[in-house]
């Protein structure tokens, strides 16, 4: 069985790549990328099964991002988990009223986020 | 008493005057003789007749003379003139001065019975209306009176009213139904920038200068109100000082006795405190949210895949470092809470105690060696005080120094230099301490440099990232400074870095002789 591909979209570098060497460990096969415009364009070339979005993001923000990635003809079919430090009340069902499948909130376990990765990509 | 009406008879002839008083005085009058105008006159000034009865011709002033001067129609009594020769011509002359009719010599009795019955009838009727008028007079003079006391009862309501909305401390002004200003209390004015001697009575709508404020009150005259409004409705207005305060704005009903709706009253509550602590506590549920939870999170990967991979091919060492960069991050926004919580303490009291500025600046930039040392950034103090002591709050002070110099490490270019000048300053005759730090960085706009120190409205948002907590430390500058009654300035432009400068006083007025150079 082939990889799954993964490509997370925050702005803190840190967390890109501990959670990408983390799930490399899971046997994930990750990308990162530090802003939304990079994100879009990572995404197109490098055709992840998941992408993983931060919220908080200067300049476009993660609901813009996501936007762009909905938009977007190549990727828009990719399903989307965000992820965000912010609280909110019901971030799951913002996150898919904006057209996420899934929304997790910082700080995540692991083990949460490998399980939630699962559940989407093997759909 | 005499009751008797009062007849004076002026005639120059003795017989004529006996005869006329004879007779006048068997029908029942009382009656005074006179043989000339002068005496008659004389005498009206002590005791005025109802009735004259005048000669017309007489030696020095003729009876048409002195009915001339008796001006009957603005007295009481009236005058019969008596003509020798029924000289119709001054029958007609006396009727035009003022006399009620005139009797022909000889006197016949029955004619002058007649007359003075008439004439006294209608000093009667004077005397009658001059009574009414005095009544109504007086009448009128107490209803003034009553209406006056009235007024000033209602004036000192007035007065009270205003002193009582006042008082309120809210802004009240109320609006008629067709939005015409019928009120407005001292606050209400401040609030809106209107006088309400001014505006009253005119349409709010045109009165109002302030669009913003017109606005709000708008989109609340037309929709359904009475509730205090929301965030969004509040209404900011700058002052004097380019702060800004919030109004929350309110609107009810304003009903007549019969509850029947005649206006509304619009309400305005200074809720400037309240909005500075929503920011506060947003602030920090912002930073806990964000600035503590996602260097955890790094923290928590890194633990879980050392879990997975000890032993294995992870690089254990760059696991360690880079959770030691985030540890630090993590202990610096704890401290920018702890350092919130310290400052908001209205209660404190600062200390005072010597402070060493070089030391407590090196300290500070030990702290800050990582963040310094990952950026390449070098630090360099210039002292330009022989004595660089301040008598001071030290903790207090550090955590001004510390804030300012993690960002002009943080906000430096590459490779950049961040210069710290210790100097003394001559503030209005007081010598204060001035510590100047300067970084290379891209500067600050001017718009941003006026809000810089206001709360932290940067860490909000997607703004977070980019600014990493600088709000934060800005605003506890500011608080640092207020607190030791120093002052905060920045300097800046787009590209030329930023200096920020505080300014200390000290607190034993110490001389700080300069180096000479």
């Amino acid at each position: 069985m082939s990889q799954t591909k993964v490509l997370i979209i925050d702005d803190e570098k840190l967390l890109v790549k501990s959670t990408c060497m983390a799930l490399k460990c899971y046997n994930f096969q990750v990308e990162g990328a530090l802003d939304g415009g990079d994100g879009v364009n990572k995404a197109k070339d490098y055709m992840p099964d998941i992408i993983l979005l931060d919220i908080m993001m200067p300049g476009m923000d993660g609901w813009e991002t996501l936007q762009l990635i909905k938009n977007t003809q190549e990727i828009k079919e990719i399903p989307v988990i965000v992820f965000s430090a912010k609280e909110y009340s019901d971030g799951r069902s913002i996150a898919q009223e904006n057209g996420a499948v899934d929304f997790i909130p910082k700080p995540f376990e692991l083990d949460e986020l490998v399980e939630l990765l699962n559940k989407y990509v093997s759909n | 008493m005499d009751n008797r009406k009062l007849i004076h008879v002026v005639d120059d002839s003795q017989d004529n005057r006996d005869g006329l008083t004879c007779l006048l005085r068997e029908m029942g009058y009382n009656v005074e003789g006179y043989a000339n105008c002068d005496e008659a006159l004389e005498r009206l000034k002590a005791m005025p007749p109802h009735l004259y009865i005048i000669d017309v011709k007489m030696p020095g002033m003729s009876g048409l003379e002195m009915l001339q001067k008796l001006d009957t129609k603005n007295n009481i009594y009236e005058a019969i003139i008596l003509t020798a020769y029924e000289s119709l011509e001054d029958a007609k002359k006396a009727m035009d001065l003022g006399a009620v009719s005139y009797l022909g010599k000889p006197i016949v009795k029955e004619q002058l019975q007649e007359q003075v019955a008439k004439a006294l009838g209608l000093v009667a009727l004077k005397i009658d209306r001059l009574n009414y008028l005095t009544k109504l007079e007086i009448d009128i003079n107490g209803r003034k009176k009553e209406v006056e006391e009235t007024l000033k009862i209602l004036e000192n309501r007035d007065v009270m009213m205003d002193n009582i909305f006042n008082s309120l401390g809210e802004g009240v002004l109320v609006i008629d139904n067709e939005d015409s200003i019928i009120y407005m209390n001292a606050q209400a004015q401040d609030v809106t920038g209107l006088s309400f001697s001014e505006c009253a009575g005119n349409n709010i709508a045109y009165a109002l200068k302030d669009e913003s404020l017109l606005r709000i009150l708008f989109g609340f005259l037309e929709k359904e109100y009475g509730q205090l409004m929301q965030l969004g409705n509040v209404y900011v207005k700058t002052n004097e000082s380019n702060e800004n305060e919030y109004y929350a704005i309110s609107v009810s009903d304003y009903t007549n006795t019969d509850n029947k709706i005649i206006g509304k009253v619009l309400n305005f509550k200074n809720e400037t405190g309240k909005m500075h602590f929503e920011r506060l506590r947003n602030s920090l549920l912002t930073i806990i949210s964000h600035e503590l939870r996602t260097p955890l999170n790094i923290i928590m990967n890194y633990v879980s895949l050392l879990k997975v991979t000890l032993n294995k091919t992870t690089d254990i060492s760059e696991v360690l470092e880079d959770m030691h960069i985030i540890g630090n991050r993590l202990k610096y926004q704890i401290n920018n809470v702890m350092s919130i919580a310290h400052l908001s303490d209205t209660s404190m009291v600062p200390t005072n105690e010597e402070t060493d500025i070089i030391e407590l600046i090196e300290t500070q930039i030990k702290k800050l060696k990582i963040e310094a040392e990952e950026r390449s950034v070098k630090t360099v103090i210039r002292n330009k005080l022989k004595n660089a002591k301040v008598i001071t709050d030290t903790k207090i002070l550090g955590i001004a120094l510390a804030s300012l110099l993690s960002n002009a490490i943080k906000f430096n270019k590459l490779k950049g230099l961040v210069e710290i000048t210790i100097d003394n300053i001559n503030v209005d005759g007081d010598t204060r301490l001035c510590i100047a730090i300067s970084d290379q960085g891209i500067g600050i706009e001017p718009d941003q440099q006026k809000t810089l120190f206001e709360s932290f409205v940067q860490v909000e948002d997607h703004m977070t990232r980019q600014y990493e907590g600088i709000g934060i430390g800005l605003f506890l500058v500011k608080r640092t400074m207020d607190i030791l009654n120093g002052e905060v300035t920045v300097s800046s432009s787009k590209g030329g870095g930023s200096t920020f400068t505080l300014k200390i006083p000290d607190q034993r007025s110490y001389m700080h002789d300069e180096l000479e150079e």
